[in-house]
């Protein structure tokens, strides 16, 4: 089946301009408010009981909130730590997940609401790690660990890297400064509520939230944390080449008049070349992963080797979260 | 300059300790007049008091002079808010300003309304524009008058889009009637007969420290630049208050900075002036890639490109650039457009340059 056709609601979506810079590019997803889930702010994260552990707080009274795929949270002095996937906090409750991953390996301590804490999703290629059912249920803190430290190792500042600390790449004040000047890149634009995302023409997520409100308070930590992560990391290793786009061929011969609706023609092309691509992606398996209220959670596993979570409503998709 | 030590003490006293170093800073405060005098008494010799205010150290009796009377009011009323004596406190506050009393109440936990502290404390013209809400908030029975012609026009900005952005047209045609009058007041910048580019995207919303402050910056820099021909804004979406004439764009959405510069091209204009963070991405490069066309195809125009913001490549003096090899100007204060350009384009326009010195020349000498 493929994957358009298992969203019955994205037919409702539309796609808005392209954004690109470098190697990336963002198609947002234009789309209108879906049921009833509560603001992002309404989630709060409340701390780690024992490693492995992570608790959280809906403090909306009427709807429940869902905790984004792979939320990651690190703070100073305890043990940094990352969800195995989504999950969904009924109104006015906490909700403890002990399938979490540590993700600091050698720290200790526990996090609590009451420090400054970081907040992002975790890098593709370790989502992509937590895609395995069996996995993502198990109750063992360090089974993200190793792949950490082989996330870090293709990175040319931590080729010999021996602790499985996710930080150190988020902390190293040159991997830090590109972050931050990734996210500045790309924009929200009025009411996208997500986006497809790719690396140099591929696919490599697609992401599409509640509601507009929930898109411009999680976009940073996807486009940072989990997309430009992941780029640096390709791009470093070599797995990714370094690309620019190509232009429209603009010429002396070219009318003053005629520049705008080159450009604009170039650019609804690329928009409409990303149509054939969401249509291309297809669901080879769904598993049931949670099920709470009236709210459903799904692992789907996509041809390729990609999946994410997708959580219904009612039976209506409210929340998706793929890498590809 | 009591006045300003009763206002921001602990700023001060921070930079005072940073300006003298920690030892001096010792003999002095052990009243040692010699280094005093030195060090600060050359520039105020009366200042002494002041600095022993300023790092809680009581002043010397006979030093308390009368030419400090703000220093004294809050001695005195830190003494009562101390001891918990709110009649006292509400009579001694009127002395001054609303922050420092505010400070007190909250501090010394005092039985207070904030409203009486909002309507009957110092404010400074500044201080009644920026507190309005808060009044209102308070619940005092009549908001302070504020002469909207005496602001900034940055501060006017700062309200028109706050109270465009919350629904509230109270005062709205005071607020868009002083930015038209200070406007004309603000000393212009002749680049030519020019087109301007107003980025409006997402990223000139600004940072949670300051928001809004890019497109801010931008709005006020439209103010000081002469011979606008045209102004092309670029994304933003517009914002009404129901009911009312009042509208405006706010920054949203992408950045695609090329149409901008193609209707400015096409404008005819010799000078094109961009504002922007210089973030593209709808595309990226398509900025570049359609001013080099049009200069490849003979069309004669400057670029400039004004930065409002200080993006994280600028720390070491440069702005994030739109148009390789032509660097943008950076410009976090409107104020400074006119000193930023006369250094940085020195070089490359120095006509242009040399005009705006010799006019400085003549407004220092009176001509």
């Amino acid at each position: 089946m493929s994957l358009l056709e298992r969203l019955n609601f994205i037919n409702n979506l539309q796609l808005g301009d392209v954004q690109s810079s470098d190697e990336m590019t963002v198609v947002p997803l234009i789309g209108t408010l879906r049921n009833n889930i509560a603001p992002p702010e309404a989630l709060q994260f409340s701390r780690t009981t024992t490693y492995g552990s992570m608790e959280f707080k809906n403090t909306s009274r009427e709807d429940p909130v869902i905790i984004p795929s792979h939320m990651m949270v690190r703070g100073k002095s305890a043990q940094d730590h990352a969800m195995s996937g989504s999950g969904v906090v009924l109104a006015a409750s906490d909700r403890l997940f002990e399938n979490a991953c540590c993700v600091e390996e050698t720290q200790g301590g526990y996090l609590s609401s009451t420090q400054t804490v970081q907040t992002d999703v975790l890098p593709a290629a370790l989502r992509k790690a937590l895609l395995d059912p069996t996995k993502r249920n198990k109750r063992e803190f360090g089974k993200l660990w190793g792949g950490i430290k082989t996330w870090l190792r293709k990175f040319q500042k931590f080729p010999t890297v021996s602790r499985g600390h996710i930080r150190d790449f988020f902390e190293q004040p040159d991997y830090k400064k590109s972050l931050e000047q990734f996210a500045a890149e790309f924009e929200p634009v009025d009411g996208q509520i997500g986006a497809l995302i790719l690396f140099n023409g591929v696919p490599v997520g697609l992401e599409i939230m509640p509601s507009a409100q929930h898109w411009e308070a999680y976009w940073k930590w996807l486009i940072r944390g989990c997309y430009g992560s992941q780029l640096i990391n390709m791009k470093e290793s070599g797995e990714l080449s370094r690309s620019t786009m190509i232009l429209p061929n603009l010429t002396n011969e070219t009318p003053d008049g005629e520049v705008e609706a080159i450009i604009s023609d170039f650019v609804n092309n690329i928009k409409l070349s990303m149509v054939p691509m969401l249509e291309s992606i297809n669901i080879s398996s769904e598993t049931q992963m949670d099920s709470i209220g009236n709210l459903k959670t799904q692992l789907l596993r996509t041809d390729g080797g990609g999946g994410g979570d997708l959580i219904t409503q009612d039976d209506e998709p409210v929340y998706l979260s793929i890498v590809l | 300059m009591d006045a300003l030590a009763v206002n921001y003490k602990s700023k001060l006293a921070k930079l005072v300790r940073h300006a003298l170093g920690k030892q001096d800073l010792y003999h002095i405060l052990n009243n040692d007049q010699k280094l005093y005098k030195k060090l600060i008494g050359r520039y105020n010799r009366n200042a002494y008091p002041v600095v022993c205010f300023l790092f809680g150290r009581a002043p010397i009796k006979s030093d308390v002079s009368p030419y400090f009377p703000q220093v004294e009011a809050y001695l005195e009323l830190k003494f009562d808010a101390a001891s918990g004596d709110v009649d006292e406190f509400r009579k001694n506050m009127k002395k001054l300003p609303w922050r420092t009393v505010m400070g007190f109440r909250n501090t010394f936990k005092l039985k207070i309304e904030k409203s009486e502290i909002l309507e009957a404390t110092k404010m400074s013209d500044k201080d009644k524009l920026q507190t309005q809400s808060a009044q209102k908030r308070s619940g005092v029975k009549t908001v302070r008058k504020v002469n909207y012609e005496k602001q900034d026009i940055y501060d006017l900005w700062k309200l028109f889009y706050h109270k465009l952005l919350n629904n509230d047209a109270d005062e709205m045609d005071k607020i868009t009637g002083a930015i038209d009058v200070v406007d004309k007041k603000i000393p212009k910048i002749d680049f030519g007969e020019a087109a301007v580019v107003v980025d409006m995207s997402h990223s000139m919303r600004g940072s949670d420290e300051r928001p809004l402050h890019p497109m801010l910056t931008s709005m006020c820099l439209l103010s000081t630049i002469d011979n606008i021909g045209s102004v092309h804004f670029v994304s933003g979406r517009m914002v009404e208050i129901s009911g009312t004439p009042y509208s405006a764009k706010v920054a949203s959405g992408s950045t695609p900075l090329w149409k901008g510069l193609i209707d400015a091209v096409l404008s005819g204009a010799k000078t094109i002036i961009v504002i922007s963070d210089g973030y593209e991405n709808a595309v990226k490069g398509m900025f570049q890639h359609v001013y080099k066309h049009f200069k490849d195809s003979g069309k004669e125009f400057d670029l400039l490109q004004l930065n409002p913001v200080f993006a994280s490549d600028s720390k070491s003096g440069t702005a994030r650039t739109l148009v390789e090899g032509d660097k943008a100007i950076p410009v976090a204060n409107y104020k400074h457009l006119e000193t930023e350009f006369i250094f940085r384009k020195m070089l490359e326009n120095t006509e242009l340059v040399k005009n705006l010195l010799v006019g400085r020349y003549q407004k220092l000498i009176g001509r």
